[in-house]
């Protein structure tokens, strides 16, 4: 082939290439495209496709995201109703719903629209807070709950100012996290800890007056057997007695034996130990010391 | 230039007037104002070049120090338009090297010596083109910072360039000025001519070559096709970089969506992992994403890669697992006996939640939200948050668990599918539920263990106390038994006793009987030998009745070893 012919071809296949990058530009599905004219504004297109252009610097193309975007910024101090200091981050989704107007606001830049709508939603996050006790954040009782309302409230504030003013639909709010300041972090913390060691001494009580109980039920038990075992010994010991005066009615057949023989027992009973007699020598058998055997013996005699 | 031009014309005249003089000789004139243009032009180069090569120079400078100083924060460039980006400046640099090429040979042709330092930029920033091309090529394949490198490098070359430029300006003042050597302009570098013409390069190491061998390679085949065939070359790259456009491959963890034109293609839109065709660019593109992968964000925790390979293997409440833990805000039941405090009826608890998703429906994954993923976590703190405002702190740490996870989980789907996500939570985790670590004064973890220390021990004591009464209670019985069965036996020897004692007594009153006086006698001798035989005895015989004894009969006979008495002591 002829080589002019090839480098013809070739410079206009660079042609094209050149011409398409100044006239044509694509709009994707994820996004949406202002044009402007010498500055001033053309048209807006929400359309994904293939379109035309002047190039420039007649005509200018601006492309933005209109997805859904998710915008989160501070974890920012505010107060309840009840006066209660609070730590709140909130996110918030936001879209473009008017391209024209989010290009004259902010000149495109998403940066910039989200700093200005993070003063709307700081001072909506801040006056819907305000109104709320700190129950309707916080609450063990679901009913006295407000949660779902304040996002809800928070994007009601929001969302007629962020539309007219700044061109961005805001769809949704959430509170991403909640805390307290350091200060009373502290409190808190001094407070959870006072609530275990209330439980702790309650702990340590509880097992002192069950284990009292304990051993107090078992001493009565005990004692309760112990004196029954007691009366059921007296018992016995009674019957025994009752039995064993049937058999020294016996003694009733000779008192006077039975006298003299209960008296010697008593007799040997009571001196049996550490005991000191002092006799009389005419005590018998001691008055043998005095008397002699002979003289015993003499008066047998004499007898 | 146009001085040059003008200095040329007057050459042209002078000559003409030269001949003519010798036609005439009418006029012979060789001084210095014959020579107008040729004077305005040594004036500008005396005094304007000097000051613009100055200019430009500390230009240089001002731009190698800020440059310099910028490198280190410039941003990463956008790598997804790479290919673009790479075309672009590789056609910048065909068109640069193509003028300054030109400029170069114009160049050399004498009278328009002034364009050859403009060519030698040209051609630098040609070679620049090219620079930029392999930085995007290398982000491309991964060779991270090497456009920072390249970037430094031709910082650095800058710098030498400035430095080359000063250094000619000094140099200029001492060169001898001859009339036959043509003069460089002052502002042209050569370390730019050597940067900018590196085939310069390859001509030099060529003919070194040439000289080598003996023959020239520069008359090669090879040498002649690529210059027969650059126009071709070019046309069969530029196809082959639209076929490769054709065809795209998708990683096993990857889904693609097709764009044609920017919107999601009629029918099948979203490619699997596999080899798919397309049409090319720029009618289809693709935009690929890691969607089949499980993907996970944590909530209540932060934690980098090497955590838990340093943290050890034993995670306590007292202390912190992960680089920074949230203390969440949970409900207190004693929540309204405080009104008058300005202590919030609060506790706090230390949750680590991971949760687990994958991409279902790619299409609202891609087309829904700017940044799902983010989203999805904002979705997932806030459920969090949600979840713990409205539980009681013991409850969640034991019992509720469990249908906390579930709760958690089924919260987060719901919201995902209601802002059209396009993802399922496979897996939300409760994987630390405790009470906050606290600090050094009111060590919060610690005294939640210490009440399990105190329930322990009570039940230590109670069980001690039960153990104590599951001892008392038999042996009291067993002395109960003891008790009644000594008195049984009592009783038994009493009765055996008395009814033997009866019977002796019956026995007794038949001796008695038999002889009173003797049997009484002799029971009382009997008694008085037992009863006396151990014990002491005072028999006292009274001489005088009148008498009287005085006898100490305390039980006082227990001396000592020294033999004193107790009350001498």
């Amino acid at each position: 082939m002829n080589k002019r012919l090839i480098s013809l071809i070739t410079g206009i296949v660079l042609l094209l290439i050149f011409a398409s990058i100044l006239f044509i530009f694509q709009v994707r599905q994820s996004e949406v495209a202002v044009v402007t004219t010498f500055g001033s504004y053309s048209r807006t297109i929400d359309e994904p496709g293939i379109q035309f252009k002047l190039p420039w610097p007649i005509q200018k193309v601006f492309k933005f995201d209109n997805r859904l975007q998710n915008f989160e910024r501070k974890f920012e101090q505010t107060t309840t109703g009840d006066a209660k200091p609070l730590i709140i981050e909130v996110y918030v989704g936001w879209r473009i719903s008017d391209p024209k107007i989010f290009l004259e606001r902010f000149n495109g830049d998403v940066t910039k629209a989200e700093q200005n709508l993070e003063s709307l939603v700081r001072d909506a996050k801040n006056s819907v807070i305000g109104q709320h006790p700190f129950r309707d954040l916080i609450s063990p009782r679901e009913e006295d709950l407000k949660f779902d309302d304040i996002e809800t409230e928070i994007v009601q504030a929001i969302q007629n100012e962020a539309k007219d003013d700044y061109g961005m639909q805001v769809e949704f709010a959430g509170i991403k996290q909640l805390g307290l300041p350091e200060s009373n972090t502290q409190k808190v913390f001094e407070r959870m800890r006072a609530d275990r060691q209330r439980l702790v001494k309650q702990f340590q009580g509880e097992g002192e007056s069950r284990a009292m109980e304990i051993r107090s039920k078992a001493e009565a038990e005990s004692t309760r057997i112990l004196n029954q075992a007691k009366a059921q010994a007296i018992e016995i010991e009674g019957q025994a007695e009752a039995q064993a005066n049937e058999y020294y009615k016996v003694f009733q057949e000779n008192p006077e034996l039975a006298e003299l023989l209960l008296g010697l027992e008593a007799l040997e009973a009571a001196t049996k130990e550490k005991t000191t007699i002092v006799a009389d020598p005419s005590t018998p058998p001691f008055n043998l010391f005095r008397e002699g055997v002979g003289e015993l013996t003499g008066r047998n005699r004499n007898k | 230039m146009r001085l040059e031009h003008r200095e040329h014309l007057e050459q042209l005249e002078y000559e003409e007037i030269a001949r003519d003089r010798n036609r005439s000789a009418l006029f012979d004139e060789s001084g210095a104002d014959t020579f107008i243009a040729r004077k305005a032009r040594e004036q500008f180069e005396r005094f304007f070049v000097p000051a613009f090569t100055t200019l430009l120079g500390l230009g240089q400078g001002v731009g190698v120090y800020l440059l310099w100083k910028w490198l280190p924060q410039a941003p990463m460039p956008d790598l997804g338009k790479a290919p673009l980006v790479m075309v672009t400046f590789a056609v910048f640099a065909l068109i640069l090297f193509m003028l300054g090429k030109y400029s170069a040979r114009l160049a050399g042709l004498e009278k328009l010596r002034l364009l050859r330092p403009g060519g030698a930029y040209l051609l630098l920033g040609s070679v620049i083109c090219v620079v930029v091309v392999i930085a995007f090529a290398g982000g491309w394949f991964d060779f991270v910072r090497l456009d920072f490198h390249l970037a430094r490098i031709l910082v650095v070359i800058l710098g030498l360039s400035t430095i080359e430029s000063f250094a000619n300006l000094v140099l200029e003042i001492y060169r001898p000025r001859t009339q036959a050597k043509a003069q460089r302009t002052l502002y042209e570098s050569r370390l730019v001519g050597l940067m900018g013409q590196p085939a310069g390069l390859v001509t030099t190491a060529a003919q070194a070559l040439d000289y080598q061998f003996g023959f020239k390679v520069s008359d090669t085949w090879f040498y002649k096709f690529l210059e027969r065939a650059l126009a071709w070359l070019i046309l069969f790259q530029l196809g082959m970089l639209m076929l490769s456009t054709t065809f795209v491959i998708i990683d096993p963890n990857e889904l693609a969506i097709v764009e044609r034109f920017g919107k999601p293609r009629q029918a099948g839109s979203v490619l699997e992992p596999g080899l798919h065709f397309k049409l090319p660019w720029p009618v289809e593109q693709v935009y690929r994403h890691p969607a089949k992968e499980l993907q996970s964000f944590n909530v209540g925790y932060e934690t980098s890669e090497s955590d838990d390979l340093d943290r050890g293997r034993v995670l306590l409440w007292t202390a912190t697992h992960y680089d920074e833990e949230l203390n969440f805000l949970v409900a207190s039941q004693e929540q309204g006996d405080g009104e008058e405090d300005q202590t919030v009826p609060v506790n706090f608890l230390t949750a680590a939640v991971p949760v687990q998703y994958v991409v279902r429906d790619f299409e609202a994954w891609s087309y829904n939200h700017s940044d799902p993923a983010k989203l999805l976590e904002s979705i997932g703190n806030r459920e969090v948050v949600r979840y713990l405002v409205n539980v009681d702190i013991i409850d969640i740490m034991s019992v509720g668990r469990l249908q906390a996870a579930a709760a958690l989980k089924a919260n987060i789907q719901a919201q995902a599918d209601e802002l059209g996500l396009g993802v399922e939570i496979l897996f939300v985790g409760l994987q630390d539920i405790h009470p906050p670590v606290g600090d050094k004064t009111a060590p919060v973890a610690g005294s939640f263990e210490e009440v399990i220390g105190a329930e322990q021990e009570m039940r230590a004591k109670i069980l001690l106390a039960e153990g104590e009464a599951a001892e008392m209670v038999p042996r009291s019985r067993g002395e109960a038994a003891k008790l009644v069965s000594q008195a049984q036996g009592a009783s038994y020897e009493r009765i055996l006793t008395s009814g033997a004692k009866a019977k002796q007594f019956r026995d007794l009153i038949k001796a008695y009987q038999s002889g009173p006086d003797v049997f009484k006698q002799r029971k009382y001798y009997d008694a008085m030998a037992s009863s006396l035989t151990n014990i002491r005895k005072y028999v006292i015989v009274p001489e005088q009745v009148d008498e009287t004894f005085l006898l100490n009969l305390e039980d006082n006979i227990a001396y000592d070893l020294l033999g004193a008495r107790p009350e001498e002591r």
